[in-house]
């Protein structure tokens, strides 16, 4: 636990960056050319440069109501950046953007073992009610599938759906409706967690 | 006593007994959707303020009110007016309602049957043949007023189209309030014209897709009380609340069998969402759907022997009918864009559905083979159809542009007659019970 609140925010992401740059270049050689990168990434990584700063307004003000500054939670959001991924529309399958943030989120599980994680999907208010259920829980399972498949073992992370009952952005309009096709890992037994 | 009186039947909060369809000159003719209007008169009728009755002023004008309002809100009347009112002793005299084109006439007299109780007799006459058709003695205790006026419009509802009327009914919604991340949702009921609002949760956990059984007295809902959704079936009654148990996963889209015997329900895994029932008596659970993709939104034919749902497995949202059994799957729908949220009517004769087109929502109804399709509401974002009792009308979630605030509407099926649910702020994703016990 210590050691854990000895990796400042700093230190942290350097050793985090080379583990992603590492990453990035294997994902991007897996990228379908006709993919549009998402706008305004949360990270900006180019190879052989020093990586950028995290300039996310999210991930310096968390979204976690975090009372108290709590450790583990700060902890997880300097380390992976953001807990929140995000969605094309109508679509489940994972952006390059928000495989770097899983990325990320992957290794900080890993280190802490004793951590377990719920995954949100939620959906965009475009859609039918229903349907942006299972759509929700089609996105949290392509989360969960991704952290699995680097190393975070299935029985930590449970997964659902709010679909579009827990909008992030009420108006109809494009850029508020963007926020809401999203993905949240929230952790589970650590103080200063709380659900969605 | 007079002749009709006679025949109606005394209860403590209703009278029964639907009359048996009109088919004489009383008669609405609906085909495909469309109506010839009937000539109607309600005027008012005074009975003075009667105790207990919290109505300002005189009872029976504000009954004839609700009367008027609720059989002009189907769009299948067209109302006649005549000057002045009559009063609850008064014999009725035709010539001036003839006079005026009226084919029928609507008069409850309203008056107070003592130990808070209102007795309110509604009959409806034929103007030309200068009689009674049908009439009702109906007794409710003061403080359920309105429901008197409902019946009474249910009665000649009933009498002129052959279905049941859908004015003595509730309607329940979800009522969301406050800005992310701090909003909250109730489950609300209020009868169907948005008065007498009962919260029946309070706004601690988050609730979605409230659906009444066809007896109004049981409910299933989506309830969040921890990030794991479950179903819970509540009974209005005893106020005993249930989770169901089923297997992991998150389940959604809850509907009642027209028996109320069965709950069918989508459960989503592992990115596959497939559509199960249970019964409650057993809790025993089938799948009936096993295709890859999302299928959802399930809803029962009022015979029970058929299920319509939607499913994207063809690569876009599109309906569905199988048998109860998940046996014999065939899409129905075929037109541009896609369709969801399937409700069958209760009549039988449509299924309503909404339609997904380039980020446009509107509601629509078929046949249940697919046919026949018609888009009947016009704005940008409605949604959540739920049938009314009588098959005559669907309530609807509408969202306007800007202001993004939702709110409940009701449509006839030609989409000429529509109005907004007065509720007390924001409401959405509406359930619309059937007659009430």
């Amino acid at each position: 636990m210590s050691h854990r609140k000895s990796m400042t925010g700093v230190s942290c992401l350097r050793l985090l960056q080379g583990a992603a740059i590492a990453l990035f270049g294997l994902l991007a050689s897996c990228q379908r050319p006709t993919q549009r990168l998402p706008p305004a990434p949360i990270f900006e990584m180019r190879e052989g440069e020093a990586p950028a700063a995290v300039h996310d307004e999210n991930a310096l003000t968390p979204l976690l109501r975090d009372n108290g500054g709590t450790a583990s939670i700060a902890d997880f959001e300097r380390f992976a950046g953001i807990r929140r991924i995000y969605f094309e529309r109508n679509r489940a399958d994972l952006t390059d953007e928000a495989r770097g943030t899983l990325d990320r989120q992957a290794e900080w599980l890993r280190q802490h073992p004793d951590v377990r994680a719920s995954l949100h999907g939620h959906a965009d208010a475009l859609g039918t009610r229903e349907y942006q259920i299972a759509l929700g829980e089609k996105r949290a399972a392509a989360m969960k599938f991704y952290l699995t498949a680097h190393g975070v073992s299935a029985e930590r992370l449970s997964i659902t759906s709010f679909g579009k009952q827990r909008p992030a952005a009420l108006g109809l309009d494009d850029a508020s409706q963007k926020l809401n096709r999203r993905g949240e890992t929230v952790l589970i037994g650590v103080p200063g967690a709380s659900g969605n | 006593m007079t002749a009709p009186a006679k025949r109606a039947i005394m209860g403590f909060l209703l009278i029964g007994a639907v009359p048996a369809a009109g088919q004489g000159p009383l008669h609405v003719d609906i085909t495909q959707g469309i109506a010839s209007p009937l000539l109607i008169a309600i005027p008012d009728v005074a009975s003075g303020p009667i105790p207990d009755v919290a109505a300002s002023g005189d009872t029976g004008i504000a009954l004839s009110q609700i009367v008027r309002a609720d059989l002009l809100s189907t769009g299948l009347y067209r109302p006649v007016a005549v000057d002045g009112r009559l009063s609850a002793e008064q014999e009725v005299a035709f010539a001036p309602f003839a006079k005026a084109g009226a084919q029928a006439l609507v008069v409850g007299r309203a008056r107070s049957v003592g130990s808070g109780l209102l007795a309110y007799d509604c009959t409806l006459y034929d103007v030309f043949g200068a009689r009674a058709e049908t009439s009702q003695r109906i007794v409710v205790s003061s403080a359920q007023w309105r429901r008197a006026a409902h019946k009474c419009a249910d009665m000649v509802f009933a009498f002129t189209t052959g279905d049941p009327g859908h004015f003595d009914t509730r309607l329940m919604f979800v009522a969301e309030e406050g800005q992310p991340p701090d909003q909250h949702a109730r489950l609300v009921s209020t009868d169907y014209d948005g008065a007498n609002a009962t919260e029946l949760t309070q706004g601690r956990e988050l609730v979605a897709m409230p659906r009444f059984a066809r007896n109004g007295r049981r409910i299933v809902f989506l309830s969040y009380a921890d990030p794991q959704p479950k179903l819970v079936l509540a009974d209005l009654g005893s106020g005993q609340v249930t989770p169901l148990t089923l297997p992991k996963g998150v389940p959604s889209a809850a509907r009642f069998s027209p028996d109320g015997g069965t709950i069918v329900f989508s459960l989503a895994r592992e990115g596959d969402a497939d559509i199960y029932a249970i019964d409650l008596a057993s809790g025993s659970l089938r799948q009936l759907t096993d295709t890859a993709g999302a299928d959802t939104s399930p809803s029962y034919a009022p015979d029970g022997k058929s299920i319509v749902f939607e499913s994207d497995r063809s690569g876009e949202q599109q309906l569905y009918v199988m048998a109860a059994d998940g046996s014999g799957q065939k899409r129905i729908s075929f037109g541009g864009g896609g369709y969801a949220s399937p409700a069958w009517s209760p009549r039988d004769d449509l299924i309503a559905f909404t339609h997904v087109e380039g980020g446009r929502l509107r509601i629509g109804v078929m046949k249940p083979d697919g046919s026949r399709q018609r888009i009947i509401t016009d704005g940008s974002h409605d949604e959540d159809p739920s049938w009314a009792i009588s098959g005559r009308a669907i309530a609807f979630q509408r969202t306007g542009g800007g202001a993004s605030l939702p709110a409940i509407w009701i449509t006839d099926l030609t989409g000429k007659a529509q109005h907004q649910v007065r509720t007390d702020g924001p409401a959405s994703d509406p359930s619309w019970s059937g007659t009430r016990p």
